[in-house]
Formats: structure tokens, sequence, C-alpha cells
């Protein structure tokens, strides 16, 4: 077999331009490897040749609007490689994310396989995870060599269209995609030997990762409650009856904001609950065993806090993708921000 | 927070977390009469309120007594 065809794409840094001072380079491209690049052909050894090498400015990818990614594109054509290795980038926020998208750009214009090099606080995971493959580095240029080599690996196995396994199998960062396999077990029989294996102290690997919630700093306790504004939010599907503004009851795609600066208890006249997890007669027929109006209101005239919020959040919370619940919650927190609310009461069912 | 899964606004990591009733009514009980649900989710809030006004380190769930 011939070998394979490699791109290199570097910074300005690696690719031996210069530091911070050329930050601002213009996209270039060298015959062969060129720093780095010399190690990674040793890693590729005699399945792969780097052909060229392409370069640009980390600030002038960033402040990018498409043109520059465009030409770098080009100059990665310009030598017809079979697959692009970019980085590694390590912990290095702007260099990575110019990897991810001189990546993301070759696979969509030139349909080649590439992977890039990055370490997992960079904020370049997120935005590439599930479009452009990337092997986990350290976080500095002290890990070069085994990032050289897990690159080389995964370059040559993906621009031979080799069987890709997990994540976890070979060693690149998870996509956030699951691939479906057979198995000869029954999940009975999996799980009791995954037990069994975990008593003994030995290696078991769960089927099934957990999601990783983030963890939030506590906000600092209210000074005094009784000259602090206070909102009410739910997710507990709780809508103007006749859900008028059409709340999904699962799955929701949106966040609603009703004003209840003037009610003094939720009426079951005007608000019903949609919710799709469980079932909403009791919500229904009396909404502030949903959302306290009433008890709240009590409180805010007895002077035990200082103001309720005029403005209603709600959404339903069930189903639906972790993410799009994270983006409601943090247009929830920003629209309370705005309006100068200093603690809120959510009621989650 | 109010929730009636405790445990599970606690792994979500939920910084302040008030004991509720019952999912499908939180700040309430159909089986109780008008007047003690207002006294019980008055409770509540009052608790809720409280949790605000109170310093936390992580998850901490604070309980308010049930009906």
């Amino acid at each position: 077999m011939a070998a394979l065809k490699v791109v290199h794409y570097m910074n300005q840094f690696f690719a031996g331009i210069g530091g911070e001072e050329v930050a601002d380079a213009a996209p270039g491209s060298m015959q062969g490897p060129v720093g780095p690049g010399i190690a990674l052909a040793r890693a590729l050894r005699e399945d792969a040749e780097i052909v060229g090498t392409v370069y640009c400015g980390d600030n002038r990818m960033a402040e990018d609007g498409g043109s520059v990614v465009d030409e770098l594109v080009k100059l990665v054509g310009e030598f017809a490689p079979d697959v692009v290795i970019a980085g590694p980038a390590f912990g290095s926020g702007r260099y990575g994310l110019a990897c991810g998208r001189l990546c993301a750009a070759v696979q969509e214009t030139l349909r080649l396989p590439t992977v890039m090099g990055v370490h997992v606080d960079s904020p370049a995971i997120e935005a590439n995870r599930g479009v452009v493959r990337m092997v986990p580095t350290s976080e500095t240029a002290v890990g070069m060599a085994d990032a050289l080599s897990a690159l080389a690996k995964m370059a040559v196995k993906l621009a031979s269209n080799d069987h890709l396994g997990s994540a976890y199998e070979e060693g690149y960062i998870p996509t956030g995609r699951r691939q479906n396999r057979f198995s000869d077990q029954t999940a009975a029989k999996r799980a009791t030997g995954m037990l069994l294996r975990k008593l003994r102290g030995e290696d078991h690997l769960t089927e099934w990762p957990l999601p990783q919630y983030d963890r939030v700093a506590p906000a600092p306790p209210l000074a005094d409650p009784a000259n602090a504004t206070i909102a009410l939010v739910t997710e507990g599907g709780i809508v103007l009856k006749g859900n008028p503004s059409r709340l999904e009851s699962g799955w929701a795609s949106k966040w609603l904001m009703y004003d209840i600066g003037g009610e003094g208890a939720m009426s079951s006249e005007k608000y019903q609950s949609i919710h799709g997890g469980f079932d909403t007669t009791a919500a229904s027929a009396e909404p502030n065993r949903m959302v306290p109006l009433d008890t709240a209101r009590d409180l805010e005239h007895e002077g035990v806090i200082g103001r309720l919020h005029d403005a209603l959040l709600t959404t339903t919370g069930n189903m639906g993708p972790l993410s799009s619940f994270k983006q409601y919650g943090e247009e929830m927190a920003a629209e309370l921000l705005r309006a100068k609310v200093d603690g809120v009461v959510l009621t989650a069912t | 927070m109010i929730a009636c899964l405790h445990p599970l606004a606690e792994a979500v990591g939920a910084n302040r977390i008030v004991e509720g009733k019952a999912i499908p009514y939180p700040l309430g009980d159909p089986d109780l009469t008008l007047d003690e649900e207002r006294t019980y989710r008055r409770r509540v809030v009052e608790q809720a309120v409280q949790a605000l006004a109170t310093e936390v380190t992580s998850p901490t769930v604070f309980s308010a007594e049930k009906p």
C-alpha cells in the first residue's frame, strides 16, 4: 500500500513563524513536515507521509469572518492529502478553536477525514464534539510525544477506513453519539458480571456513563429577605388556560413569562398545568400547589420578603435533552438578573 | 428549589433544596382542606425564603414539616 498523504496544520508558533507578536500571521504553507511535524512524521512511520504543513496566526484565525479558513482549506487541497492532522493545540483556547474550524471546513469542503489534538478542558471540546475527531492531550506541550503518537495512530486509522471502536477502546474524546452493537449476553448477565468484577476489585467499565452535571458555586445568602425581590419560577408546565402559547407537555422547545404583578393568587380560572410527566388534575384544580403565589403574596404584604417579582417564568421540565434545559436555565437566569431579582423560588416536579 | 425528588435535585447540583409534598402538587395536598393546605404551603415558602438567606457550601436539603 502506498503511504497515506498527510497535511499537518499548526499555528504560527509551532510552525516556527514566531510568537505572539505575529499572531496575526496570514495563512501559509510549506513542503513537508516542520517543527513538531518532524516528530509526527516519525510517529506515522512508513504508514503515512507528511506532504505539507499549513499554518496561520491564532489571532488571524480567531478574527476570521470566513475568508481565512477558506484560504487555509485551499492550501490544504493543493497537497491533495488523504487526511489532515491539526495541532496538538494542548490547552490553548485560540489554537484549539482554530484547529476545530480548520478541520470542520476541510471535512465539509474537501470531504477528507481530520483529527486534532486538544486538552479536555479546552473550549474547543464542546465547540467541536461530534463534528471533529479529537484525541486528548496534556494541558501543555510537555505531553507532545504522547499527543503526536495518538494523532498519528488515529489519522492512519481514519484515512484507511479501519473500523473505529468506542471512545474508550480507541482513546478519542467521546463524540456524544452511541454505537449500537450486538452482545451474546443479556443485559442481566452483563450487569451481574460487572458487579462481580467490581466486588473483586477488577476493571468494570460501565455501558452507560452517567451524565456529568455542572457544579455551580452556591450564591451568597440573601442578607435581608425583607429587602429582596423574589421571583417565582417553575418547570411544572403551568400555562394560561387553553395553552395559547402551545408550550409542549414534554421536550419543551421554549420557556414562557407571564405577568402576575396584579394577582394575589394563581387562579384555576386562568391557569392550568399541561405537564406530561404526571397527573395534572391537582395542579390545574389549584395552581397555587405548583406556583405558591397566594402565600408568597402574603409574605410580601407582611414584609417577610421585600417584593415579589412581577413575572412568572415557566416551562415543562420533563424529557428533552439536557442541553436544551441548560439553555433555558441560562436564558431565565439572564432575564432574572436583568430584572434585578435577588432570589428565586423554583418549584420542580 | 422546591423539589420532591430531592436526591435528584442534589445530584444535579441544586444548592438550596426544600422538600415538597409530592410530584403532582409540590406545594399542596388535595387530601387537606384548602385552609390546611395554605398553612402547609406557607411553611414551605417560608422555609424556601429562609434557605435563600442561609449560607451553604454544597447542595443542602432543608425540610419543611409535612402536614
